[in-house]
């Protein structure tokens, strides 16, 4: 059974039509996907089932080795908190600064502040920011936004991690440093799956890539 | 009132929404005091008068009864088990009596007054009323054993019933107040719904969002509360030091006993209490419609 399993998964929202249908997938545990598609193909839908943000309208979703397709809510956060995810428009908290925000899987999950603040700090300074730490996202340029919503993506150190056009706001060097950090962590067990429009990262990291299309997965060949 | 509360994970301490709430909960605390100590004096005039009455009777004797007849009733009230003391009323204190409604140029031997007896009691109840009544009436016709019960029930039942519109009253208040956190609670959701989702998205369980609405009500309560009990302290020393000067014996003492004192001091944590349950409640209620 793989890290990650759809079985003929489709998802509507309400009463609309369906975005996604009959998803296949497996992710094994290690395993490095990138994931392609054009804008409304349903990559971000994809992306909200892997991070049970949603459950599916049909079909079964099993992510570690549990089935969540029905699994009761107070279930979940334990399984999110093995999840991290790296978000196109960064989904920071605007009123915290930039080490809170980093230190939120953390805090959440009751990590003692002591611990908190050392890996925090230590993450910031291995992003590049470790001189804005008290900085609020407001006054932060798009690329440092994108580092500390990667860094609070890989605080808790997920064994799987969701990216969704990770290096789209970032300059060259910073976006290779970052693929990096995804190649290390990939190294280290964690699971990678990403989303881009970029179709040259596939081609400079060798890794699997499928592709969506009108709701539809499949393999690229 | 400026609120300057730090925000937590949720930004509630910014939302211009719940300013309103602390001038509610202290305008609700205000008057749950105001009620609560209207109840509180009542009951303690309640006991206050049942113990006198229950302890105390006055007996009658007709003013066409003799000194011989009166020296037979009160020689047969002495003898009764439970009496401490039979004792006629003086001129003296008939005329304080009667006084405020005759004025003080009527001769009283003028009038036809009956003769009052003071009978004062070892224990409440330890006598049978209509036995006293049928056995005086045999020593002298025209006997009236009164205990008061004949004014105090409509007194000790105005008062019983005043005291259950003041705990309405009460039940009224805090269903306001509790309806006021529902409301600014949901619309802390419905503005924070992002935030939320990215608490959500970090692994934080509903019980964690919902401590920050707690937070946020007990701060907003206690802000508005302890200024509404402070206040309403004020206002009942004021009344209490008032009606001090009255000369109205009728009346119930207008002043709270220490437990009175301390239930309004407690007023304003009951209703951060209270503020805090709802919060949590509403948000629980809430999230667990999500996915």
């Amino acid at each position: 059974m793989g890290l990650v399993r759809f079985e003929n998964v489709g998802l509507r929202y309400g009463s609309g039509p369906e975005v996604l249908h009959d998803i296949d997938l497996v992710l094994d545990p290690g395993s490095y996907h990138f994931l392609l598609g054009p804008s409304g193909a349903g990559k971000s839908s994809l992306l909200s089932l892997l991070y049970l943000a949603r459950r599916p309208t049909r079909g079964m979703v099993s992510m570690f080795e549990r089935d969540v397709t029905s699994a009761p809510r107070d279930t979940l956060p334990e399984l999110r908190r093995r999840i991290g995810v790296v978000f196109q428009d960064y989904h920071l908290l605007d009123h915290l600064t930039a080490f809170d925000n980093v230190a939120l899987p953390l805090r959440v999950a009751g990590v003692p502040a002591q611990r908190i603040r050392s890996e925090v700090m230590e993450l910031l300074d291995w992003v590049g920011l470790g001189d804005k730490m008290d900085v609020e996202p407001p006054f932060m340029s798009g690329g440092e936004k994108q580092r500390v919503a990667v860094a609070r993506a890989v605080i808790g150190q997920p064994d799987l991690l969701l990216a969704d056009e990770p290096t789209g706001n970032l300059d060259a060097a910073m976006a290779e440093r970052l693929m990096r950090l995804f190649e290390q962590l990939n190294r280290m067990g964690t699971t990678l799956f990403i989303a881009t429009h970029d179709t040259s990262l596939p081609r400079r990291f060798a890794h699997p890539v499928l592709r969506l299309e009108n709701g539809h997965l499949m393999a690229d060949r | 009132m400026v609120l300057r509360l730090r925000n937590g994970d949720v930004p509630l301490a910014s939302d211009s929404s719940t300013r309103f709430v602390p001038w509610i909960i202290g305008t609700m605390v205000f008057l749950s005091a105001l009620v609560l100590a209207v109840a509180l004096v009542l009951e303690s005039a309640i006991d206050r008068w049942q113990l006198a009455h229950s302890v105390q009777l006055t007996v009658e004797v007709p003013p066409s009864a003799d000194q011989a007849a009166l020296e037979r009733v009160l020689a047969t009230l002495r003898a009764v088990p439970g009496v401490v003391e039979a004792a006629p009323v003086g001129q003296q204190r008939i005329a304080e009596l009667l006084q405020p409604w005759i004025g003080d140029d009527l001769e009283l031997s003028n009038l036809p007054l009956p003769v009052l007896i003071d009978v004062r009691l070892a224990t409440p109840g330890a006598l049978d009323i209509a036995a006293m009544q049928a056995i005086l009436g045999e020593v002298q016709a025209g006997v009236r054993v009164d205990d008061g019960r004949r004014w105090l029930e409509p007194v000790r039942a105005t008062a019983s019933a005043l005291q259950v519109v003041s705990g309405l009253v009460l039940v009224l208040i805090v269903a306001a107040s509790i309806i006021t956190v529902i409301f600014m609670t949901r619309t802390g959701l419905a503005v924070h719904r992002d935030t939320i989702g990215v608490l959500h998205q970090v692994g934080a369980r509903d019980s964690f969002v919902a401590g920050q609405f707690q937070r946020h009500a007990f701060r907003l309560a206690l802000w508005g509360g302890v200024p509404g009990a402070l206040l309403a302290a004020l206002c009942l020393v004021v009344i209490e030091r008032l009606a001090g000067g009255l000369d109205a014996p009728l009346l119930p003492e207008l002043a709270l006993g220490g437990g009175g004192w301390i239930a309004i001091a407690v007023l304003p944590l009951v209703a951060a209490v209270i503020s805090v349950a709802t919060a949590r409640l509403t948000v629980l209620a809430t999230l667990a419609g999500l996915p």
